[in-house]
């Protein structure tokens, strides 16, 4: 029985480029969700430091600038938007901004966790509800990544 | 003043939100080199400018109230932005997704109050 021949100079096939944009989108709305706590925490602190500081146009909050801790909620908020506007450039805006609510469980937990804050059974709740709520979402979010990935 | 404040730095982040989509999707739309992709520009500009507003009104109120009272309200913008992108941005809107809204805003409502 005769072997087919092994051509020597048969084309190599580079692995094809995986491309997961559905993940992509996934991890950007949860960088922007961390981004955003950090930054909405910053940005309370520095808020909270220079209330009594506002002379012009108060309700601006525009004294706020002067306290570091607003500026580096500024930088965070800046980072969360370059990785929102990742995220919806591939996820309708109803999905991506529903799921970005995982920024309500991320804040209690943190503030729990680093600060040893005390996490009441009513805001137990409140998370368990966001949770829940976030995983009846993940379904239309699952179906929606697995399209994108066979599309591409 | 208070209510006016919290309802401009509600419109200001929906607007600025479905303007941002709208140019993104423009952007997908109109291939490089289209005189078009021109008109995304202003679009990604006033979305920004929109942003903006919302930010330092937010800042004003944050500096006034406590993130608890401000949260709920605050929240009231994940619905607003699925209507409003069922509506402008014709997107779908399945149950599924309509049930998930609910329970967010239920349980962040019970976050933000407690």
């Amino acid at each position: 029985m005769e072997l087919p021949a092994i051509s020597e100079t048969a084309p190599v096939k580079s692995p094809p480029v995986v491309r997961r944009p559905g993940r992509t989108a996934m991890l950007a709305i949860l960088a922007s969700a961390l981004t955003a706590t950090a930054s909405e925490i910053c940005l309370k602190v520095g808020a909270s430091e220079t209330a009594a500081n506002s002379v012009f146009l108060p309700w601006l909050g525009l004294s706020g600038l002067e306290s570091k801790w607003v500026w580096f909620g500024i930088v965070l908020t800046i980072l969360s938007f370059v990785a929102w506007i990742r995220a919806i450039r591939i996820i309708p805006l109803s999905l991506a901004f529903t799921c970005s609510n995982v920024v309500h469980v991320f804040m209690p937990l943190g503030c729990w966790w680093i600060l040893g804050e005390a996490i009441s059974p009513r805001r137990w709740v409140g998370i368990a509800l966001v949770i829940v709520g976030l995983l009846v979402i993940a379904r239309p979010f699952a179906r929606l990544n697995e399209k994108l990935d066979e599309a591409l | 003043m208070t209510a006016l404040l919290i309802i401009l730095s509600l419109v200001t982040i929906v607007a600025g939100q479905l303007l941002l989509k709208l140019a993104m999707n423009k952007l997908e739309e109109f291939e490089r080199g289209d005189p078009r992709r021109k008109q995304v520009k202003w679009i990604f500009a006033s979305s920004i400018l929109s942003m903006t507003i919302s930010f330092f009104v937010s800042l004003g109120l944050l500096q006034k109230l406590d993130l608890s009272y401000l949260f709920p309200f605050q929240d009231l913008s994940v619905i607003l932005i699925a209507c409003c992108s069922a509506f402008f941005l014709k997107e779908r809107l399945s149950m599924t997704l309509i049930t998930g809204i609910l329970l967010i805003t239920a349980g962040v409502i019970l976050v933000s109050s407690s």
